[in-house]
């Protein structure tokens, strides 16, 4: 979509136009969903993240000052929704209790894998930079941490991620050597 | 590596179904706030029912079927044939209202409920404005309680969906469950998000086989759902019931259950029991784009005369129904 065309969306979505609210929406739906599941790590918190992240967006986009911070705005929303949803979330639950999730996680799972070798801190501060292509300061002022914090994060979360794709590309060589030798 | 490491951050990704249907429900929230502030054809109450009412739902179509005296009659919830509560015009959409229902998709599809009277598959289709009662006979709903207003509801849900290029129809519930009876060997429910614990419900369906001592002929399950899909080729079978149900506190045990209820008090029983339930059907086209449809769930004082259907018993007698709106 050109940026013209999106900024028109966004004017009228301002203005309560419930078509184009949705199409705004439809088309920032994978961002919501990569910097959702960097939080939270699963689909259905995610999922649960985004529905409230489109209804809070629908009720305050009167509020938004510029039409252009509008991916920006909602991005904070959205991480503030996950924040709220990991916080409910985190309690200590008896083993005899805990049950395994009834529905398999089947999207997107070289991504999942990835962002679960990372500590939890890291991989939002990737997916915001890499992924969503904001900037440091930008990240800074999202998730309310110095700049330098960010520049930290980045760095680490770059050595982790290096880590574990040179693991996992150790395994996949022990593997196919362990096979060979049993081949012989 | 690095090269790898860094396209695992631009790669593309697909968005799950959970996060579609989670956020259709959202879309369909939105639309219909925007849809009932454009609605010129809202009905005001009167001051007196809205005193009384306690500002339930439902009163809007209480007021405009022709309301009988009260009366000390016990109303029936019987196996009735399918009804228009004719005496109400359907609601004109405002342009906009029609082009926030096609946003997604510009499909046409058509809900259909298959109520009591009909013949074998017939359906009654649900349009909007035109509340369609349901079958309420005594083999498809329950409805238990106690003293002290714990009650409970279970109610078959005969829906079904017809359109083109449709792949899937995902139902979900804001209230409650679905329940899910249905052979453990013959499942039709492709996917769906299960509840973690049981309700205390009753249960609509299984086939009693008398030839069987009373048992099923084959292993019974029962699920319960916040939302299920099902393929659009399959979207029932006989084996499978697919109900509404929920456990609800009620004001007033007697509301339902006393003896000198009249029918006002099992309307605003009932009503308690199903207040601000809203189904969401999201229909899911081949070419990945989908639309959905909220259907309201109401209730309705009425007479067989008034509704327009033969009924066996007394015409004139008051019955209290479950019925259907399409938002």
């Amino acid at each position: 979509m050109q940026k013209n065309e999106l900024a028109d969306i966004v004017k009228k979505a301002t203005c309560k136009d419930a078509e184009a609210f949705t199409q705004l929406m439809q088309f920032y739906m994978k961002n919501m969903y990569r910097v959702a599941l960097a939080i939270l790590m699963n689909d259905e918190d995610a999922a649960d993240a985004i529905q409230e992240t489109i209804l809070t967006c629908w009720e305050k986009i009167g509020t938004l000052k510029e039409v252009k911070y509008f991916k920006t705005w909602m991005t904070r929303i959205l991480i503030n929704h996950c924040y709220d949803i990991r916080k409910k979330s985190v309690h200590t639950v008896d083993l005899q209790e805990w049950e395994e999730p009834v529905a398999e996680d089947h999207y997107n799972l070289e991504w999942k894998e990835a962002l679960a070798s990372l500590d939890k801190k890291y991989g939002i501060v990737l997916t915001l930079f890499y992924s969503e292509g904001y900037h440091i300061s930008e990240i800074s002022r999202m998730l309310k941490i110095p700049p330098s914090t960010v520049r930290t994060r980045l760095q680490r979360g770059r050595e982790q991620l290096a880590r574990y794709y040179e693991d996992t590309q150790a395994d996949v060589r022990y593997r196919k050597r362990t096979q060979t030798e049993r081949s012989k | 590596m690095e090269q790898r490491k860094n396209n695992i951050f631009t790669s593309d990704i697909e968005i799950p179904e959970i996060v579609q249907q989670k956020a259709a429900c959202a879309f369909s929230q939105i639309r219909r706030e925007k849809v009932k502030n454009m609605d010129q054809n809202v009905i005001e109450l009167k001051p007196e029912e809205k005193k009384n009412k306690n500002g339930k739902r439902g009163t809007v179509l209480r007021k405009v079927v022709a309301a009988t005296a009260a009366c000390a009659v016990l109303a029936t919830a019987v196996g009735v044939g399918d009804f228009y509560l004719k005496s109400r015009e359907p609601v004109t959409e405002s342009a906009d209202a029609q082009e926030n229902t096609n946003a997604m998709n510009t499909n046409p599809f058509v809900l259909k409920v298959q109520a009591a009277g009909l013949d074998g598959n017939e359906s009654r289709e649900l349009e909007r404005g035109i509340p369609v009662a349901i079958d309420v006979s005594a083999v498809s709903w329950s409805i238990g309680g106690d003293e002290e207003g714990n009650s409970d509801y279970c109610i078959n849900l005969p829906l079904s969906c017809e359109g083109e290029n449709i792949e899937r129809i995902t139902y979900s519930i804001n209230k409650g469950a679905f329940q899910i009876v249905e052979n453990e060997n013959a499942s039709i429910i492709v996917s769906g998000n299960e509840l973690s614990e049981r309700l205390e419900v009753g249960q609509v369906g299984g086939h009693y086989d008398e030839e069987n001592g009373g048992e099923c002929s084959y292993p019974v399950s029962v699920k319960y759902y916040t939302d299920f899909t099902l393929d659009y080729t399959c979207q029932s079978s006989e084996t499978t019931w697919i109900n509404m149900c929920n456990e609800v506190k009620i004001s007033d045990y007697n509301l339902i259950w006393g003896e000198n209820r009249t029918s006002e008090d099992l309307q605003q029983g009932y009503q308690e029991l199903i207040d601000g339930l809203v189904i969401t059907c999201t229909v899911h086209f081949t070419d990945g784009t989908y639309q959905s449809a909220d259907l309201e769930v109401g209730t309705v004082v009425t007479t067989a005369k008034e509704a327009g259907f033969d009924d066996a018993g007394d015409a004139d007698t008051e019955q209290v129904l479950f019925i259907f709106e399409r938002k």
